[in-house]
């Protein structure tokens, strides 16, 4: 593993050297494994092009646009970016993989090294992640993308392609991003009938480019912003990567802090300021790294299985049993949950109390004279207020997925569905179906008949939630029924668990009643 | 710009002003230009996408993607910023501008990267015209611009408004006005987001509640809170109004009491009511007596009266004959007949 430290065509060898010492702690103690890394000290113009093309790399108005804003924001103070983790770069004759990561030129020491170790983080998720590991993506091949978009603007024109780079932006939320995710049942679930497509199919994205009539070159456009924006995936993963990358950077300052305090308590401030539990953009980093940090203690103190389970509150706070296997289990979790799993499994109701405490204490750290308990209780984060009043852990897991842009619409065409004739008359056209059944996760009886009533129930709990019926799936409704020229017909649930079934012209909405309404 | 962005910037700069389908956002950011602070807004388009959540009034972006910014003064509620040209144009209402003595002057920069850019260029036009006039190879490198020089100095001249204002809503909640508080919602929107406009932004918005005592609350308590059955005054608001601009204590939710420089800025009031006063015949001479105080201080003092069967309130504020004062009752019924009737006559000239 090489390590190395550049500020423009030269190695800085102060960085490179803490550098390198941070890496053999965390390789070494935490266990943590990565492929090479390049820092590059790098200027704000710089750091915002690079934000810019990280995203999307093509040179479309779009990356124009977030180069624009990134780097009027980056100026003007209005954000601070300290790192950005670049993609892979693969060497052709040795083979090894390489990452470039970006720091800010003009940071202070601490901010350096707590990005630094950040970073290690970042990149042991990237390595190891079920889910990360799928959405890798190749600078080489962005050099290709980026030449052979610009020979097609030179052959067909820009704006023609551009348009068809639009459509391809609204198609790409229905890139399947959950194959591993569903559950078996959703065949008793759902329908079936002898038709295109023979069986349900979750990836719409590729289905499309096998039925749409269109040219060639419209299909390498798809192409390409298909296998860019598989990088939607990592959505999957937010709280995980960023809290993990929180949770190294911690025992990192802990480190540096056993020979130098002075500059192990400013790394820790940095941590404070970054994993802000009342700042609600944060939130991905404090409570990815609260959790991360409970599943370690639990598993270092043996308070975990059956047999600590059926303990009593009381005998819980006193159990102990030696274990030390904490970091392990940090360490599996990160290889093998996404999100969705991470907080249904280890967020567990004591843990999410133990965070309101917390993010109470922080909030009468500051307040404590100036306001009462209840006036601050009125200024938390309102979906840990809703928490205090019902005490549903599901609902607020839910919600915190919501918050952090963790889990993104799964959308379906079911079998048959190309072809799709609604009951009540209409024209023949698509339908697109909304996964729910994710819903079933909730529905605990056994007899079948109570099941349907629990699924209803559920399904008005988190309809909120679930619902597409909003202007922006409209127009990409539109869209869509654009690029087939035949009509869409979506069907959701409505905002109180109604079943709705949206048609769509390429021009004007439509609202029917669903075939299996009574 | 370097190579690999190419010409990316240029074409959303293109994509901007095309028509489409696409979403167009805003965002404000300040730049510093020679010294000085100059808000810029940047638009920012999306691509339509499936997405979670519903959308709230037929408006907005939804709740799954948008909490709805809480306790911060920009307005996503009712009715859209972009909708006040068309207002402006369709319903005859022309947002007054302050006068220019008001106003300071400020270089707007065309150049990207500001006034260097512009004196580079200029310098460039210049010794290019020496060196092809012959001029450079006689005298040597000399300063000497002219006015074709200057072609490439985009300086823009802009005004934009000195002062700034306050703009206070004070909402009645007795029982008797739970129905109508969609209207009320609206017109105040429309009156906001004009003040908005005149004043480049340098509106802070105040929002208060009144049943029989009135109390500052933010913005998000305003538009949430029920009624409640305690009755109603309508003098202990204008009080409030009184304790804000002299910096005396007064009832608020908020962390500290304001005050309000009204030398330095100006102050609306809107006071939104049906005027079904508890005990008319004290309390709406309080209000007189308070407004010959107050009156003096504030820029314009504006009553709709929602419903109601009772106008004394409004005629005896008529009576005053002040070009500051505007009244207006409206039905109580959600309508742009009754907005567009509020709106003009509070906010007309």
């Amino acid at each position: 593993m090489e390590i190395v430290v550049k500020d423009g065509a030269f190695e800085n060898e102060h960085f490179t050297k803490k550098a390198r010492e941070l890496a053999d702690f965390v390789t070494g103690k935490l266990k943590l494994s990565f492929d090479d890394v390049e820092f590059r000290l790098v200027d704000n113009d710089t750091l915002a092009e690079e934000m810019a093309l990280y995203g999307d790399p093509l040179p479309t108005w779009y990356t124009g646009q977030e180069y624009i804003r990134a780097r009027r924001e980056l100026l003007g103070l209005h954000a601070s970016l300290y790192e950005m983790v670049g993609h892979t770069q693969t060497d052709q004759i040795t083979g090894k993989t390489r990452t470039i990561v970006y720091l800010n030129k003009g940071d202070t020491e601490a901010e350096i090294l707590s990005v630094i170790s950040h970073v290690y983080g970042h990149l042991h998720v990237q390595k190891n992640n079920f889910v990360a590991k799928g959405s890798t993506q190749n600078l080489s091949k962005h050099n290709y993308y980026r030449r052979r978009y610009r020979a097609l603007e030179e052959i067909v024109g820009a704006k023609e392609v551009a348009d068809v780079y639009d459509t391809g932006q609204t198609l790409s939320s229905l890139i399947d991003l959950y194959p591993d995710f569903r559950v078996d049942e959703k065949d008793a679930y759902y329908t079936k009938s002898p038709s295109v497509p023979i069986k349900d199919d979750y990836n719409v994205f590729d289905f499309l480019m096998t039925q749409a009539n269109i040219p060639d070159w419209q299909r390498e456009v798809f192409g390409i912003v298909r296998d860019i924006y598989s990088l939607m995936k990592m959505a999957r993963i937010k709280i995980i990567h960023e809290g993990f990358a929180t949770f190294v950077e911690e025992k990192c300052a802990l480190e540096i802090g056993k020979t130098d305090p002075k500059l192990g308590l400013t790394l820790v401030d940095h941590l404070r300021a970054v994993a802000d539990p009342l700042n609600t953009a944060q939130l991905p980093y404090a409570l990815g790294w609260r959790a991360l940090k409970d599943i370690e203690s639990r598993w270092n103190e043996g308070k975990h299985g059956l047999e600590y389970e059926m303990l009593s509150r009381e005998e819980k706070l006193t159990y102990k049993r030696e274990e030390n296997k904490g970091i392990d289990k940090v360490l599996q979790v990160i290889e093998l949950d996404d999100d969705w799993k991470f907080l249904f499994s280890y967020a567990t109701k004591d843990f999410l109390e133990k965070y309101l405490q917390e993010t109470m204490d922080a909030l009468e750290n500051i307040y404590s004279t100036q306001l009462s308990k209840e006036e601050r209780e009125d200024m938390l984060p309102d979906i840990l207020l809703g928490f205090i009043e019902d005490q549903d852990p599901d609902e607020l897991r839910f919600q915190l997925l919501h918050r952090s842009e963790s889990y993104l619409p799964s959308v379906y065409i079911p079998a048959g569905g190309f072809n799709y004739v609604p009951k009540n008359g209409r024209f023949r056209g698509m339908l697109l179906k909304e996964d729910l059944s994710l819903l079933n996760r909730y529905v605990k009886s056994t007899d079948e008949k109570q099941k349907k009533e629990e699924l209803e129930e559920v399904k008005q709990r988190f309809a909120p939630y679930l619902t597409l019926n909003n202007d922006t799936t409209y127009r990409a409704m539109h869209r869509i029924a654009r690029l087939i020229k035949k009509p869409v017909y979506m069907e959701t649930i409505d905002e109180d668990g109604q079943g709705l079934l949206l048609v769509s012209d390429g021009k004007d909405i439509d609202f029917l009643e669903p075939d299996d309404a009574e | 710009m370097t190579t690999e962005i190419g010409d990316a910037g240029d074409k959303y700069r293109d994509k901007v002003s095309e028509e489409d389908d696409l979403g167009l956002t805003y965002e404000n950011l300040i730049d510093i230009v020679n010294g000085k602070p100059v808000i810029k807004r940047i638009p920012i388009k999306s691509n339509p996408q499936i997405t979670y959540g519903y959308d709230d009034g037929g408006e907005g972006d939804g709740m799954g993607n948008n909490p709805g910014g809480v306790g911060e003064p920009g307005i996503d509620i009712g009715v859209k910023r972009g909708d006040v040209l068309k207002v402006e144009k369709n319903w005859g209402i022309n947002f007054t501008k302050p006068g220019k003595k008001d106003r300071v002057k400020l270089e707007f920069m065309v150049a990207e990267r500001g006034y260097q850019e512009n004196q580079e260029e200029t310098l460039e036009a210049m010794l290019q015209r020496q060196i092809l006039s012959g001029e450079f190879k006689k005298h040597g490198f000399k300063v000497d611009v002219k006015e074709e020089d200057l072609r490439y100095d985009n300086v823009e001249e802009k005004y934009i408004p000195d002062q700034s204002a306050h703009f206070i809503i004070i909402r009645d909640i007795s029982p008797s006005m739970q129905q109508s508080v969609d209207l009320a919602y609206t017109v105040s929107l429309y009156i906001a987001i004009g003040l908005q406009e005149m004043y480049q932004d340098k509106v802070t918005m105040v929002y208060g509640l009144h049943g029989v005592d009135a109390q500052e609350v933010s913005q998000e308590d305003f538009f949430k809170e029920d009624s409640n059955g305690n009755g109603t005054m309508f003098a202990s608001s204008y009080k409030m109004v009184s304790a804000m601009l002299d910096g005396t204590p007064y009832d608020t939710r908020l962390l500290y009491p304001r005050k309000i420089d009204h030398t330095a800025e100006d102050v609306y009031v809107l006071h939104i009511t049906d005027a079904e006063s508890n005990a008319p015949a004290t309390d709406i001479p309080e209000v007189l007596s308070e407004l010959e105080t107050l009156l003096p201080k504030l820029t314009k003092v504006m009553l709709l009266q929602v419903g109601g069967n009772d106008e004394t309130y409004k005629r005896s504020l008529d009576d005053l004959h002040d070009k500051r004062v505007k009244t207006v009752y409206v039905e109580n019924e959600m309508s742009e007949k009754n907005v567009k009737k509020a709106v003009r006559a509070l906010f007309g000239n």
